[in-house]
């Protein structure tokens, strides 16, 4: 690790005059930063610690919806009584990811900028686009299992690894930003993160010295909401391939319904495609499977992950029907 | 205690934090993760470093109460925090609960997992009582949790064994926790 | 075990964190801290290293590399016991798989060693290597012998003639994967000079052989060297030969006079810890309709890194386990610049017998019989007749595990072999032997093997 200098602010005005120096990075639960730290990935000279900043509250919201603080802690948020009878889906992403002692400690602002797990980003012996602009990408010939095949270009085709951002997606979540002059902005989710084109090393819309300070939900949806995450292993994995969805149906026709994937492109991928193919059309795995080939008509394998499209649209069947609660029967 | 040799050229933060019941100040490169600080600064070799990196849960200790991994965190942001390890749960005439049902159970073999293990269940059973869900909780909204062996494999799945004690890990957790088994 | 249940007597040390593992213990005088810098290349050489940076980085005592690493002893494959041979390490400037040590960096702080460690400046001379398994089966080899001087190849009678005259055959090939050991305490050397003798805390499966292998390396008296390992947090074959960590912190510790501690971080385990070779296994079984074995062949292709030749055994077993009048065992190697293989736990028996075992039981399923019955069919009468190991007294009882396992799978069992649909999988009764390696020689066999796991899924 770079020798680097460490303070701890309280107070919001401190954290953008702190971070405003040359090479200072926002700490908060650290999860993810130090990971990359330790391997010299990020190299900040500077930390300013935001972690105990009065960020920390989950609050509802005069229409019905939610603010969540973004220092609130992952397992703080999966536990709270209000997100887990409004926002299941949200808490069920939530859980899903990481190990009891890391959703402890990271913060929902840091799980939205957490980075890609590409075995490639994280080798820094080997061409990266991400890390080093214009280097390459050794993960278009490499071992390609995990990576995008919706969004992606050439020059990368890494995919966000969070899961509460896929269902933030589907909620229609807003990001609350503040910069170091103290004006503020709220930015859609769908519009916070980028795809990589030709400028992998960009991911999101943030502007220097500029703060996460709350992510805002709308009043949930109707209808019920489920979040799915496929991996290899039953826990303590990232996916390969996650799905949020919210669907209502009256008798047995779907009259709305989000849908979101995760783990396969460089941001939470909302499906407005899937959306149109499922809403006015009856609750059948039959309107289920016209979603998940709208869903994945443009997704393109690179050698490794070719099975993540079937895979994608399985799952979204089967999310579907479970949160629509009607059998799909059984498959012959 | 003994900084033997000062750093040059490098800033040191000095900070104050209780590990343990006790008071103590550190003068540490910022780089030290607190694992580091533990183990190298203050000689408190219980808790483990398995893989540096937050993936394997040897490092668990339990900061303010919670369950965290001491690798990915660096000492100097714990300035005022409480830090238990596993030197902290036994007081001299007693084992922790769970250090005693580790060895009723026989859960551990090599032992270089145990600590973490141990430090883990004390903050997953604190979790499970204030009504925390996990991902196998069939329903996320529901109030009440039963602690099934589903639920305590789940909740203890940051907690890496080679030595594949994990069957009796269960059952000791299972005994302290005194909750619904199978 | 025997009689009353007991609790182990390091339970309570292991349970309170008072169990001092390699890296942790104390001194009178604080150890430096080593970090081993790594390959980032899979074939090729050092042509270049540059390290006045990492020399000059705040901290910093030493670099060692392979331009001022004493003379080492080299590595004397004729010994018998691989885990007391001299493990030279950066002895040349050579690389021949990815992530070999290539610098050790020494500073009195481990912040200060890792930072220092990323400064070392390497230019390699790359050369095109083989490293797909698969794609280079072609080019396998045979080494002159297995371990323990045990002959590469088997024959009893006539496979061929056998197999051709079986009415019932299978040939089938099982594709076994890289296999690392991973204990959870990373692979860790203490060392601590003191005067002319040396004293190693490190973790270790065989402590002897800790010794003989530093000793021979280092060129020191063996009587000059103490080590210590009252706990090692896991081995699982990655801790009986000594690794890089070990050498280099006992070079460190005599060069600068001060005791030197190092660990290999997760990630330098799996480039340096010998890892179980990725293998083909191809087993050929020809039996009567009644499922008595007329003929039993397995072929066992593995990689091997060709600096340093490593066969596991797992084929050994098959020559001894079930008594066909005609059986054939053959080893191959396929050199690939990949890292050398090392034991892993149970070393040749875990691919060869689950080849073997996966085998009978593709054989029961197309005989339609119970694959216990199968194997009592096959039990010999008299062991030195049939030239197998009757490993020791479970396997007589054999009936009494038949009962068991017809109890475990009574309730499903739709077809003789077990056979029934779960989900949308079919699901079979399947069984398995095991055996630990002691002796498995064509003769006589072991009768003081009565270690013998047999699960019925």
């Amino acid at each position: 690790m770079k020798p680097f200098m460490y303070e701890r602010v309280t107070d919001p005005r401190a954290a953008g005059a702190a971070v405003s120096r040359a090479g200072a990075k926002f700490i908060s639960g650290g999860t993810n930063l130090l990971d990359l730290m330790k391997l010299e990935i990020e190299q900040p000279t500077h930390l300013v610690d935001i972690s105990r900043l009065p960020l920390k509250q989950v609050e509802d919201l005069p229409d019905g919806g939610i603010r969540i603080g973004a220092q609130s802690a992952n397992s703080e948020v999966a536990a709270d009584p209000r997100v887990r009878a409004r926002y299941p889906a949200l808490a069920e992403a939530l859980l899903a990811g990481a190990s009891g002692q890391l959703r402890n400690k990271a913060s929902i602002g840091g799980n939205l900028l957490q980075r890609t797990r590409c075995p490639y980003f994280y080798d820094t012996a080997v061409a990266c686009n991400k890390r080093t602009p214009g280097a390459g990408c050794a993960a278009l010939r490499g071992f390609n299992r995990t990576h995008a095949i919706l969004g992606a270009s050439d020059a990368c085709i890494a995919t966000h690894p969070s899961d509460m951002a896929v269902a933030m997606s589907a909620l229609e979540a807003q990001i609350d930003l503040l910069e170091p002059n103290q004006s503020t902005r709220r930015v859609a989710i769908d519009d916070f993160y980028g795809l990589p084109g030709s400028t992998p090393h960009i991911e999101t819309v943030l502007r220097p010295g500029e703060m996460i300070t709350a992510v805002i939900l709308p009043p949930p949806p109707p209808g019920r909401q489920r979040y799915r995450k496929v991996r290899d292993r039953a826990s303590y994995e990232f996916a390969l391939i996650s799905v949020a969805v919210i669907i209502a149906t009256d008798r047995e026709t779907i009259t709305t319904a989000r849908v979101a994937f995760g783990a396969v492109a460089h941001k939470p991928w909302r499906s407005i495609d899937a959306e149109a193919a499922l809403e006015g059309r009856p609750a059948t795995l039959t309107t289920y499977q016209a979603a998940a080939d709208a869903a994945m008509r443009s997704a393109v394998g690179r050698g490794h992950n070719d099975f993540k499209i079937e895979l994608a649209k399985r799952t979204l069947c089967r999310t579907l029907a479970d949160a629509a609660q009607i059998s799909i029967g059984r498959p012959s | 205690m003994d900084t033997s040799t000062k750093p040059t050229a490098v800033a040191v933060s000095r900070i104050a934090l209780t590990v343990n019941g006790q008071p103590r100040q550190l003068e540490l490169d910022p780089r030290t993760s607190l694992l580091d600080a533990l183990r190298e600064h203050l000689h408190l070799t219980g808790t483990k470093k398995g893989c540096d990196h937050g993936q394997c849960g040897a490092c668990t200790v339990l900061i303010n109460g919670r369950r965290i991994n001491s690798c990915l965190t660096l000492a100097v942001m714990h300035d005022d925090d409480d830090i238990v390890t596993i030197e902290g749960l036994s007081v001299p005439e007693a084992l922790h609960p769970l250090q005693a049902a580790f060895i009723e159970r026989d859960a551990f073999q090599c032992g270089y997992c145990t600590p973490g293990q141990i430090c883990s269940a004390v903050g997953m059973l604190a979790e499970a009582k204030a009504g925390w869900p996990s991902h196998v909780t069939p329903d996320v909204a529901s109030g009440q949790i039963a602690l099934s062996d589903a639920e305590i494999r789940e909740r203890m799945s940051g907690n890496i064994c080679r030595c594949a004690a994990y069957p009796n890990i269960v059952a000791a957790i299972r005994d302290v926790a005194g909750g619904v088994s199978r | 075990m025997i009689g009353q249940p007991i609790s182990r007597v390091d339970g309570p040390v292991k349970v309170t964190g008072r169990a001092t593992y390699a890296y942790e213990y104390r001194q009178d005088e604080a150890p430096l801290y080593g970090v081993i810098v790594t390959a980032t290349i899979g074939r090729g050489r050092i042509q270049e290293i540059d390290v006045s940076h990492a020399e000059r980085s705040p901290g910093v005592r030493a670099v060692i590399t392979h331009q001022n690493t004493p003379a080492q002893g080299a590595r004397d494959e004729s010994s018998p016991m691989p885990y007391w041979r001299a493990r030279p390490t950066l002895a040349s400037p050579r690389i021949g798989h990815y992530g070999e040590p290539v610098a050790l960096v020494v500073a009195a702080t481990l912040e200060q060693a890792q930072a220092a460690a990323s400064l070392v400046r390497i230019a390699y001379a790359a050369e095109p290597g083989h490293f797909d398994f698969m794609a280079n089966a072609e080019r396998a080899y045979a080494p002159k012998q297995l371990v323990f001087g045990l002959p590469t190849d088997s024959a009893v009678g006539n496979f061929d003639a056998g197999y051709d005259s079986a009415p019932i055959k299978i040939d089938r090939q099982y594709n076994t994967p890289y296999c690392f050991s991973q204990p959870m305490e990373p692979n860790a050397c203490l060392a601590v000079p003191r005067g002319e003798d040396l004293v190693l805390y490190v973790s270790t499966q065989i402590v002897d052989a800790a010794r003989s292998s530093v000793a021979s390396t280092l060129k020191i008296d063996p009587e000059k060297i103490q080590v210590v390992s009252p706990y090692v947090g896991g081995g699982f074959g990655s801790k009986l030969s000594v690794h890089s960590e070990t050498i280099l912190a006992a070079i460190a510790a005599r060069r600068l006079n001060q005791p030197v501690k190092v660990a290999l971080t997760r990630r330098q385990i799996f480039h340096d810890v010998g890892v179980r070779p990725t293998s083909i296994q191809r087993i050929r079984l020809g039996a009567e309709r009644d499922g008595r074995l007329v003929a039993v062949a397995h072929d066992a292709t593995m990689h091997t890194n060709p600096q340093e030749e490593f066969v596991e055994t797992s084929a050994l077993a098959t020559r001894s386990f079930y008594a066909a009048p005609n059986r054939l065992t053959r080893h191959r190697l396929v050199p690939l610049d990949m890292l050398r293989g090392e034991d892993v736990r149970a070393p040749g028996e875990a691919p060869g017998l689950l080849a073997l075992e996966s085998a009978m039981d593709e054989l029961a399923h197309a005989l339609n019989m119970d694959p216990i019955e199968l194997r009592i069919r096959n039990e010999p009468r008299s062991r030195s007749r049939a030239k197998c190991a009757v490993l020791g007294t479970a396997r007589r009882r054999m009936p009494a595990r038949r009962s068991a396992a017809v109890q475990v799978g009574t309730a499903s069992a739709t077809a003789r072999n077990g056979a029934r649909r779960q989900m949308a999988y079919r699901v079979r009764r399947c069984c398995g032997h095991s055996c630990p390696p002691a002796g498995a020689s064509e003769s006589a066999g072991a009768a003081g093997a009565g270690q013998h796991l047999h699960c019925v899924l």
